[in-house]
């Protein structure tokens, strides 16, 4: 015998895997579950990318992490290596979330394009794939480059200009080539457009808006996702596109797919899923999407001992600052701090200030239990580890300020937007009785805190009022006088590791390797 | 052999026998030589001027002659009254056959480096583990238990580490069968199913010469071990007893109560003063034991004329020093050896089983029951924690002694592994002889683990509280080798040929079945039913891989002193993919007998003296399965993606590296072996280099370049070189009283030369610590060694106390964490050993010594409990004392100034034997005592210098143990 071949039995090669019609559907799951959880095996097991702590790895909770903890809205009172060092703008290029954002972002490109290798017609043809496989494929494929698009508009965000791969891409051949960030908006846009039948070609799109299963991306979703790329053009590639996010946040809000919910905080509890505001959501499920990130972070890390009256067990992290508990009118019922009515136990002896951030009990600054794995009808989720909180990526109230904002910026119409704000305003308890003067781009700003505060958006808004660096805001908990963080800051830098791997990248400037 | 014993003379129908026993190299009395009768139990022992006086029963035909160091003879009576001998001293144990892999070779012909050790120098301590067995004894191979638990693991490094991660463990060869050593969660070192009573003898193959011959498997060094046979003995039984003691040596070191309450009074925060109990509870006494332990082994071996058989039954209890934790091993084993057709054709069967059960103390217990607030008690008759204090806050520390009455934590494993070997002289051609090989190894255990809803940590899950899980394994390990051996001498052209060549197939299947059941109703059954349990999570793998072999060795001896080995292995393995699935492992050496040299014949001092070189490469292929292929593997129920209203289980393809091949390593070795005196002093001094070179590490992936960012692939090179030496003396030999003594050294130097294509990498930090989250405090650099520290140097003022710096201070703290740098690391520039062994008539004793210079050790309880910060932790927890020294109010994890050097000198054993003469029916009766691990001597403040990976974190705490023995033979 010198046959030394040996066929695997847990695991299987693609050419076995695909022979079974369930497949396709299983790896497009993962390309969601990619947003969600951590590995093959809930909590953690076999995880899905490697150098960082499982727990740590989640998408959601690095993104949420970059997104956050650089910004006014949160701190973390935790010690892991590199995670202070978010809060105090001194991050670099070995930074474990930083590395472990970017490698997850391209976990999610590369596994998009090996689905697009994997489901061509040719392969399902030749695997003798059911005809049903084979005509549900191309909305498959236009959901893979949906989730590749998302990816990549988080990509050039936080990066920059970085390396650029698609399907036709040989897997395991040289490193990729870096794109500019004008490049990789080019692309993100021309994909959405195509996806979405905007662009000629009809063959591989979304499901129509409002029409997709709870869960999955619909034209709604990528709407929403080329809005948000029009909404920071300027930042992007230099162009003012309001017009465009006025488009298409309207055809978002006239489909009449989506309605805000009538308890504004509904949106953040176990029960949320199917929320009529969701436009794409993460859903969490305490039993079967087992992780430690997405709201089971949000919530456990915002939370001490009083952690089980919100159904969660308490990590002792997450706090905000003085600078959004200040920005709340007394009347707004959005936060759940001390000026609102109820809640105000959680904050019993408390200070609004930020005095110590590695000590959550004692060092003070407000905790934020926004995400509850409570249903609405006050029932804890079905576990206390891990939440059933699912994650609002895109919900209506964005669509709404994007609006707004978007006129304000000279797209859109401005009475429209008028009204749009003030309906938010009214769910929030306040009069809503603002008119187009009280619209300012500081107004929107702050609005958009209020509404959106810990929903993953601070860091690109800061960035595009051009309030992120610079010492245009006051950062109440960075605890160094005259500070001012250098524009550079604007970018993550690509990680040291990913430098070392592809050495014809180049760093973004401002970083050790850059210029 | 050490044992001196003289049998009673038991006269009837007899005569007596005189004589005088001398020395045949200077015609010296030996005093103290044995004289006994062969196959009588009658015997006696010569006087201080050599003579003897037996009365011999006139039935007997032979008289037998022995004395330590010494040649034993036979001499036939032949009606003689006086019987004088001389006997030749074989000290040097030149003529001794030793093991080398499909073969012996006699030990003078040798040109590897190979070292063998035999029962009589085994450690004499209780063992639980084969590998103490040898601990200290051979140079250039370390091993070092891995903590003090029952039977626990330990790390066996020959000649220093090689590989990244392609692990560093050296290939067991049991009886011919090549094992698999893969650990399971049921037992705490899966080599422990043999029983130390049953190894015949354990030989280390160190340089590439001997090891090639296990080509791809070889890189690491190969440790044979051989178990024992029957040979001539006539129905004897042995029984070996022993029961010991054991207490643990030291602690960590953290305050107590009443030092506790001062400093949070003084210093801490109104929560920890809030905090502070009413009571003093030493934790860490109160999760330790002295501990008792048994072993007793009995076997019978027969031979007879044509057919020699042996059994053996061992059982051993050891509790462990840690509450709750122990082992458990009943043991089987049966050799059978049988001659056919005139002894041309030979049958050996060898078969063994075992049964171990192992308790393990809770995980955490050592650390909790460090960190616990000493002032709180153990007991609270309010708490819902099973009437246990604990905190309230969920992520506070757990008490350690609820841990132990709670919940539950064992496992049981069965292992059998045996082979026939079959050897058949082919008639016809002279010394050619054909072998086949069958044999096969089976593992299979459970670790069952309970944890009740009312345990805290299951408790703060709410509904989900109480936990069942069995993990089960099943290993199989199936063997067939068939290979010729040629072996014949040439008168013609001076030369002699020892040649071997064969084929082998080796099959390996590991199964993992495991569910985890939770959400309990009730705490009833215990981990033996899912009843109460409402959710459960399953799991299943199944890893197959295969080896296919063919090898070739040929001894070629021209004129008794010229020796040239030529070994060569072509492995392929399932483990790579088809482009490199193949490969060659060759070698060559020499060997010089100089001593046989004519020009030699004057140096009448010198014994021996034999040169060798050699040359060889060797692989490692422990990398785990499929590292060439996408593979597809599916998401289990609790990783799922919700669709609507359903959830789906999703598939993902792994990385792959299409090119991973071999880890392979070049090994140069030059030896010398002498022998002074007629063999008095003997010795060996090794040199050698070994470059390893492809060696696989995970490294980051160019991003979008395949399906990972990390991806196994072969990037490395290591390099080892070193000295060894040993050195076997008899220092003293005469009147009643002998000492032997053996002494080894080595020195190993570990280099990185390459673990990345980068030039300007910087390298990978490594050796993660307890106390937040991705700490790393080594570095994987080139030019530095394996586990080389990355520390920054502790800045003192003008007192002499170290300066802190606020993590807060982010300017401040982040330039001191730039100026981190390579220091110290945590392997042994210098393993020494040394064992000392005596005797005085019916007395034997032996000292064994080993010592570690050069290697340093992180003390990670100093680091992560010797600050203030434990105070405003979620609960206040204990404080190690060197905050008395350090006074850091928040954690330094960074600082050099929890370096310290860990060179010990450790007082392994002291043993000592008296054996009974005369006793009716008992051919030998020996007692003894034996002290392990009586003293350490080191400058390491922590409870113990010896921490494998050189970070010290909450480690099972070795102890010092009492062993009072048997063994007796009728």
């Amino acid at each position: 015998c010198t046959d030394v071949g040996v066929e695997p039995e847990s695991d299987a090669s693609a050419e076995r895997v695909f022979t079974d019609d369930s497949s396709y559907e299983a790896y497009l799951a993962k390309l969601y579950g990619g947003l969600n959880v951590t590995g093959q095996q809930g909590p953690d097991g076999n995880q899905d990318i490697g150098g960082i702590d499982e727990g740590f790895s989640q998408y959601m909770r690095m993104y949420w992490s970059l997104q956050q903890l650089s910004t006014d809205e949160a701190i973390i009172a935790w010690q892991d290596s590199g995670i202070e060092l978010l809060n105090t703008h001194a991050w670099n290029e070995d930074n474990q979330f930083v590395r472990g954002m970017y490698d997850r972002i391209f976990f999610q490109v590369s596994h998009a394009n090996e689905f697009l290798r994997q489901s061509t017609r040719s392969q399902l043809e030749s695997r003798g794939n059911s005809q049903q496989v084979i005509e549900q494929m191309p909305q498959f494929r236009a959901e893979a480059r949906f989730l590749r698009a998302l990816s990549y508009w988080h990509g050039l965000d936080l990066f920059g200009n970085i390396p650029f791969v698609t399907q036709e891409f040989e897997r395991g051949a040289e490193p990729p080539e870096q794109a500019t960030r004008e490049e990789v908006f080019n692309f993100v846009e021309q994909e959405l457009l195509a996806i979405t039948g905007e662009a000629g070609d009809t063959e591989e799109v979304l499901a129509p808006i409002g029409d997709a299963e709870y869960g999955r991306a619909d034209r709604g979703a990528a709407y929403m996702l080329l809005a948000k790329l029009y909404q920071n053009a300027e930042v992007y590639v230099g162009e003012n596109r309001s017009n465009d996010v006025a488009d298409y946040t309207a055809r978002i809000i006239d489909s009449g797919a989506y309605s805000l919910e009538e308890e504004y905080h509904n949106q953040f509890l176990a029960d949320n899923e199917f929320s009529p505001e969701f436009i794409f959501a993460i859903p969490h499920d305490g039993q079967r999407t087992q992780h430690y990130g997405g709201t089971t972070f949000l919530g456990n890390a915002s939370l001490g001992d009083q952690a089980g009256d919100f159904g969660f067990t308490g990590w002792y992290g997450l706090r905000t600052t003085s600078a959004v508990a200040d920005r709340y009118d007394s009347n707004d019922e959005r936060p759940v701090f001390p000026n609102t009515t109820g809640n105000q136990f959680i904050q019993e002896g408390r200070s609004k200030e930020v005095t110590d951030i590695p000590d959550f009990a004692n060092g003070g600054g407000y905790i934020v239990p926004k995400y509850q794995n409570v249903t609405s009808q006050g029932e804890p989720g079905v576990n206390s580890e891990f939440s059933d909180v699912d994650y609002p990526m895109f919900r209506l109230a964005d669509a709404y300020l994007m609006y707004a904002e978007a006129a304000v910026r000279g797209g859109g119409d401005m009475s429209r937007a008028v009204t749009l704000v003030n309906e938010l305003q009214e769910r929030a308890g306040l009069p809503g009785n603002l008119t187009s003067s009280d619209l300012t781009l500081d107004f929107i700003l702050d609005e958009r805190s209020r509404e959106l505060l810990w929903e993953g958006h601070r860091r690109t808004d800061l960035i595009r009022f051009d309030e992120f660096t610079g010492s245009s805001l006051n950062w109440p908990w960075t605890q160094i006088e005259g500070f001012s963080s250098p524009d550079t800051r604007k970018l993550f830098p690509l990680p040291g590791s990913e430098l070392r791997a592809n050495p014809t990248l180049e760093q973004n400037p401002g970083y050790s390797g850059g210029e | 052999c050490l044992f001196l014993w003289v049998g009673t003379a038991s006269a009837q129908d007899s005569q007596e026998i005189t004589g005088t026993v001398t020395d045949a190299s200077n015609g010296e009395p030996l005093p103290g030589a044995n004289v006994t009768v062969v196959g009588e139990p009658i015997g006696t022992a010569t006087n201080v001027d050599g003579e003897y006086a037996l009365d011999v029963p006139s039935s007997a035909e032979m008289l037998r002659f022995s004395f330590i160091g010494y040649e034993a003879q036979e001499v036939p009576i032949e009606g003689r009254t006086t019987i004088d001998v001389a006997l030749t001293s074989d000290a040097s144990s030149l003529d001794e056959v030793v093991v080398i892999g499909y073969g012996t070779q006699e030990e003078r012909d040798v040109t590897g480096a190979v070292e063998s050790v035999r029962t009589e120098d085994f450690n004499q301590a209780p063992v639980v583990s084969p590998e103490n067995l040898i601990s200290g004894k051979v140079a250039g191979v370390q091993i070092s238990s891995g903590d003090g638990s029952p039977g626990g693991g330990n790390l066996v490094r020959i000649r220093g580490e090689n590989s990244f991660s392609a692990g560093n463990d050296p290939l067991y060869v049991i009886d011919g069968v090549p094992i698999d050593n893969g650990g399971n969660r049921a037992q705490r070192n899966p080599l422990n199913f043999l029983n130390p009573n049953d190894i015949a003898s354990m030989t280390v193959l160190k340089d590439a010469s001997a090891t090639a011959i296990y080509g791809s498997r070889g890189a690491n060094g190969v440790i044979l071990i051989e178990t024992k046979q029957a040979g001539e003995d006539e129905g004897r039984i042995t029984y070996d007893g022993s029961v010991s003691t054991s207490v643990i040596n030291d602690r960590v070191s953290m305050m107590g109560a009443e030092e506790y309450r001062n400093v949070v009074r003084n210093d801490g925060p109104s929560q920890a003063i809030n905090q502070l109990g009413r009571t003093s509870t030493d934790w860490q006494d109160l999760v330790e034991r002295q501990s008792f332990g048994q072993e007793h082994s009995v076997s019978f071996a027969r031979g007879y004329e044509d057919s020699d058989f042996r059994l053996s039954l061992g059982y051993l209890d050891q509790e462990g020093t840690l509450q709750g934790s122990s082992t458990e091993r009943i043991s089987l084993s049966f050799n059978y050896n049988q001659q056919f057709l005139d002894d041309a054709l030979s049958i050996t069967a060898n078969l063994r089983g075992s049964q171990t059960q192992d308790q393990f103390e809770p995980g955490g217990m050592v650390g909790n029951a460090a960190s616990f607030n000493p002032t709180v008690p153990v007991r609270d008759f309010d708490s819902p924690y099973g009437g246990f204090f604990e905190w309230g806050e969920s992520l506070a520390e757990k008490n350690p002694l609820a841990q132990l009455v709670l919940a539950e934590n064992e496992g049981q494993a069965r292992r059998s592994l045996g082979n026939v070997e079959a050897e058949y002289r082919i008639p016809f051609v002279e010394g050619l002889s054909a072998r086949l090989n069958v044999g096969y190894d089976v593992q299979e255990g459970e670790q069952v683990f309970f944890a009740p809803t009312n345990l805290k940590e299951e408790a703060d899950q709410g509904e989900d509280a109480g936990t069942v899980q069995r993990a089960n394994f099943t290993r199989t390990n199936s063997l067939l080798d068939a290979y010729l051996t040629y072996d014949n001498e040439f008168e013609e052209i001076d030369s002699r040929f020892d040649i071997t060549a064969g084929y082998s197939y080796q099959d390996f299947v590991s199964k993992f079945p495991e569910f985890t059941a939770f959400s309990l109703d009730n705490n009833i059954f215990g981990g033996s039913s899912t009843g109460p349990a409402s959710e459960s999570q399953t799991f299943v793998d199944v890893v197959p891989n295969r080896l296919i072999s063919g090898f070739g060795r040929i001894n070629y001896t021209f004129a008794d002193r010229y020796l040239a080995t030529f070994t060569v292995r072509r492995d392929g393995s399932s483990r790579f993919g088809p482009a490199e699935q193949w490969g060659t492992f060759p070698s060559a050496a020499l060997g010089w007998r100089v001593n046989e040299e004519p020009f030699m014949d004057d140096v009448d001092f010198l014994s021996s003296l034999r040169l060798r070189l050699s040359w060889g490469i060797t692989g490692n292929q422990e990398i785990g399965n499929f590292g060439f292929e996408p593979l597809y593997t599916p998401g289990d129920a609790q990783s799922q993606v919700q669709f609507g209203n359903s959830f789906i289980t999703t598939l993902r393809p792994s990385a792959a590296d299409e090119g991973l091949k071999w880890e392979e390593k070049t090994t140069y070795n030059a030896g010398i072996n002498f022998g002074l005196f007629d063999e008095r002093f003997s010795g060996s001094v090794e040199v050698y280099r070994e470059d390893t070179d492809d060696l696989l590490r995970i490294i980051p992936v160019a991003a979008g370049a395949n399906l990972r960012n990390r991806l196994l692939t072969n990037i490395g090179e290591v390099r080892n070189q070193g000295v060894e030496t040993s050195l076997s003396l008899s220092i003293f030999r005469g009147g009643d009283f002998t000492w032997d003594a053996n002494f080894n050294a080595a020195y190993n130097e570990n280099e990185v030369l390459k673990v990345s294509n980068d030039d300007n990498f910087e390298g990978i930090l490594t050796g993660g610590i307890a106390g937040a989250t991705g700490n790393n405090v080594q570095i994987l650099r080139e030019g530095e060694s394996l586990g080389t520290f990355f520390l920054y140097e502790q800045s003192y003022d003008e007192n002499g106390d170290p300066i802190f710096t606020d993590p807060n201070d982010t300017e401040a703290y982040g330039e001191l964490l730039n100026s981190r740098r390579p220091v110290g690391n945590a392997s042994p520039d210098w393993v020494l050993g040394h064992t000392s062994q005596f005797a005085y008539q019916n007395f034997d004793a032996s000292v064994s010594l080993r010592a570690h210079i050069g290697n340093d050790v992180y003390n990670n309880n100093a680091s992560n409990f010797g600050h203030l910060g434990r105070l405003s932790d979620i609960v206040a927890s204990n404080i190690h004392t060197s905050y008395n020294e350090t006074g850091f109010t928040q954690p330094q994890y960074f600082s050099d100034i929890y370096l310290e050097d860990g060179s010990f000198l450790r007082l392994d054993n002291v043993s000592v034997g008296y054996t009974v003469r005369q006793i009716p029916g008992v051919n030998q009766l020996r007692v003894y005592g034996t002290a392990s691990n009586l003293l350490t001597i080191t400058g390491y403040d922590g409870p113990d210098p010896e921490v494998n990976g050189g970070i010290d974190n909450n480690l099972y705490p070795r102890s010092r143990s009492f062993t009072a023995g048997v063994n007796l033979q009728f």
